[in-house]
């Protein structure tokens, strides 16, 4: 019997506005993110029912899914009509946007951090699967559709069924060289792509107390390609040390209040999870896709799996139209896998810190010919930050692009497509059919494998690269 | 929206599991402002090849499809319902679905249905008997299911009615 509550209870009944039985529970929402590919039809719906938006102060917009990354004058004409519409609706409403050009443009799940409007306890709402994101906070942050992004436009409330909790507990100390990306493609290949279907996950174990937020958000944003409604983690010091002087963060003595609630917003000791799955991290290593859902993944230094050792039926076919599609042979080396691409940023991978890994890995070396390498920062202050500390010459040494903020090529909604069939080591979140490009073949993988990969030409770790031109030089 | 009570229908089955928002709907097709008019972009990668069953004039009409589990995972993008219902679907059956699409469906009328997995490969394989030229079969599995209300019920009838009544297929 629970004499507690996990923490999505906790921020889930601080929420509720009206509870009913046999009726899903309303929510009040924090803040609601938008952007400008599910919120069109939203907009014209409450234009339609002669709404407004009911509280405009706690909604902000951004441009992030259609904007190029190369310019900021979008060509594609329907690309440029949804900016243009979401820039009219949201001057018509009255809410707070972050147009392109703008310095603080950049992808939703970044800016919205980085900026410091999401905090720990809050609900936060977007009509994009990857708000799971914001559960690095502490908050309980759900992706929904356009219906919902009108609801919630028009009421700040949302009706939803109160989801079941899971508990995710990593044991052991992992690897130097394994990163937030590889835990999180380990939990999913562990728990399959629909494992953590109807839940939201919460985060535990000393490996995520040791994660940097930027980790956590990593960890977080891809909760939802393990089918979670959401996933979660406790703040604490490292949370409050990253939201202390952000523009949007509580300052002085109202700061002082917020971090003594925040410190609340943790589960309790004899809290139940319905669920609970534990995975000792301490052997694991980096972690690579090899199929078309992100829990079709191994070992880097494992080999594409055989199919038929697989003894579920429709995992077994799955994987077989998986290798038909990746153009992959079973028992190919993982290392052997020749990449055209390499594709660094998105929400889940395009913050400051990744942008360091990255270029610790680039720096005093070159991509390999042959190998285009994008380097898309997730914001325009990561941008800024980066350029600051000198990584953009890295990057541009290398021969890697660096880029202007966006979506970018994780989802080919913009000019950022790859041609063809091309294959790409993407630091991304999903590696579906055609996600990258009609044709395109993708391995997800983390920051550092991806700038490790484009040195080397194929998939590999860093500690697979030769010594750098400037070792050689000392010797 | 067009409300759901009852609705008898032929199946197709798509014999794919985890299909993803990105095949029901690519991205590009998201660039639209408009809730209706996405029949022509419904598994448009898929449906370049020929031999894709929704391609086969037998399956013309159909109404209801049958998936495998995990359908509608990934992106959030409603367009993935709009575009099923604008190509004339009424009904998904899977034994598993994505949260978000679940929500989606709920909200436009187009019916999401939660059956067990051998319940949904019997259906599958009674779509694909019932296609073929020569058998046009008549066959009525009444079902008792589970249905995206927001919440999951196992009843004939829905609590507080927001989706169906009864459910029946027929070839």
């Amino acid at each position: 019997m629970a004499t507690g509550y996990t923490l999505a209870e906790k921020v889930w009944q601080s929420h509720v506005v009206h509870e009913a039985e046999n009726e899903p529970d309303l929510l009040y929402v924090d803040l609601h993110l938008v952007h400008e590919a599910s919120s069109p039809q939203a907009f014209d719906g409450l234009r339609s029912a002669g709404r407004r938006v009911r509280r405009p102060e706690l909604t902000l917009a951004v441009e992030d899914h259609n904007v190029p990354t190369d310019t900021t004058v979008i060509t594609d004409l329907m690309g440029r009509h949804q900016v243009e519409t979401l820039r009219r609706n949201c001057a018509e409403q009255g809410i707070e946007i972050f147009p392109l050009g703008d310095s603080r443009q950049g992808i939703v799940h970044v800016v919205g951090p980085e900026r410091g409007f999401v905090q720990p306890g809050m609900t936060v709402i977007c009509g994009d699967s990857h708000t799971s994101t914001h559960g690095a906070f502490g908050a309980l942050a759900f992706g929904v559709g356009t219906s919902d992004v009108e609801h919630v436009l028009a009421t700040q409330t949302l009706a939803l069924a109160r989801p079941k909790t899971m508990a995710v507990e990593f044991t052991g100390e992992p690897s130097p060289d394994v990163t937030a990306k590889d835990l999180i493609l380990a939990l999913i290949a562990h728990i399959g792509a629909n494992g953590a279907h109807g839940h939201v996950i919460e985060y535990r174990g000393p490996a995520v107390r040791r994660l940097s937020m930027e980790g956590r958000m990593t960890m977080c944003n891809m909760s939802v390609e393990a089918g979670a409604r959401a996933g979660m983690i406790a703040p604490d010091d490292t949370t409050f040390a990253y939201l202390a002087d952000r523009p949007h963060s509580p300052r002085g003595a109202d700061w002082d209040t917020a971090v003594e609630f925040w410190r609340s917003m943790c589960t309790d000791p004899g809290a139940v999870f319905d669920r609970i799955v534990t995975i000792d991290v301490s052997a694991l290593t980096p972690f690579v896709t090899w199929g078309t859902n992100p829990g079709q993944a191994v070992p880097l230094t494992g080999a594409v799996p055989d199919p038929s050792s697989v003894s579920d039926g429709a995992e077994r076919a799955s994987a077989e139209r998986a290798l038909s599609y990746m153009d992959l042979v079973p028992g190919t080396s993982m290392r052997d896998i020749a990449v055209d691409t390499v594709f660094i940023g998105s929400c889940t991978n395009g913050r400051l810190e990744d942008l360091r890994e990255a270029a610790a890995v680039l720096a005093g070396r070159r991509v390999a010919p042959n190998v285009r390498m994008l380097v898309v920062p997730g914001s325009m202050e990561v941008r800024r930050a980066a350029e600051e500390q000198g990584l953009h010459r890295v990057f541009l040494a290398a021969g890697a692009q660096w880029r202007l903020s966006g979506c970018s090529m994780c989802m080919g909604m913009n000019a950022d497509r790859l041609p063809g069939s091309e294959r790409v080591a993407s630091t991304s979140n999903r590696n579906y059919e055609g996600r990258q490009g009609p044709q395109a073949r993708t391995h997800l993988v983390s920051p550092a494998v991806a700038a490790a990969t484009a040195v080397a030409g194929h998939l590999a770790a860093p500690a697979d690269l030769p010594g750098r031109e400037s070792d050689a030089a000392d010797h | 929206m067009q409300p759901i009570t009852e609705h008898t229908g032929r199946c197709v089955a798509l014999r794919r599991s985890d299909v993803d928002t990105d095949q029901i709907i690519p991205a590009e097709f998201c660039k639209r402002l408009t809730k209706t008019g996405y029949e022509d972009t419904l598994f448009a990668g898929w449906r370049k090849d020929p031999g894709f069953v929704l391609n086969d004039p037998a399956h013309a009409g159909a109404t209801v499809l049958v998936a495998g589990h995990n359908f509608g995972t990934g992106s959030s993008r409603e367009h993935a319902v709009w575009a099923l219902r604008d190509w004339g679907f009424r009904a998904v059956i899977a034994s598993s679905f994505g949260d978000i699409f679940l929500r989606n469906a709920w909200k436009n009328g187009l019916l999401a249905v939660r059956l067990p997995e051998d319940v949904v490969a019997d259906l599958a394989d009674r779509a694909d008997a019932a296609s073929g030229p020569s058998s046009p079969s008549t066959w009525s599995p009444a079902r008792c299911v589970e249905t995206a209300c927001g919440r999951p019920f196992r009843s004939t009838t829905a609590p507080g009615g927001c989706c169906s009544t009864v459910w029946t297929t027929s070839a």
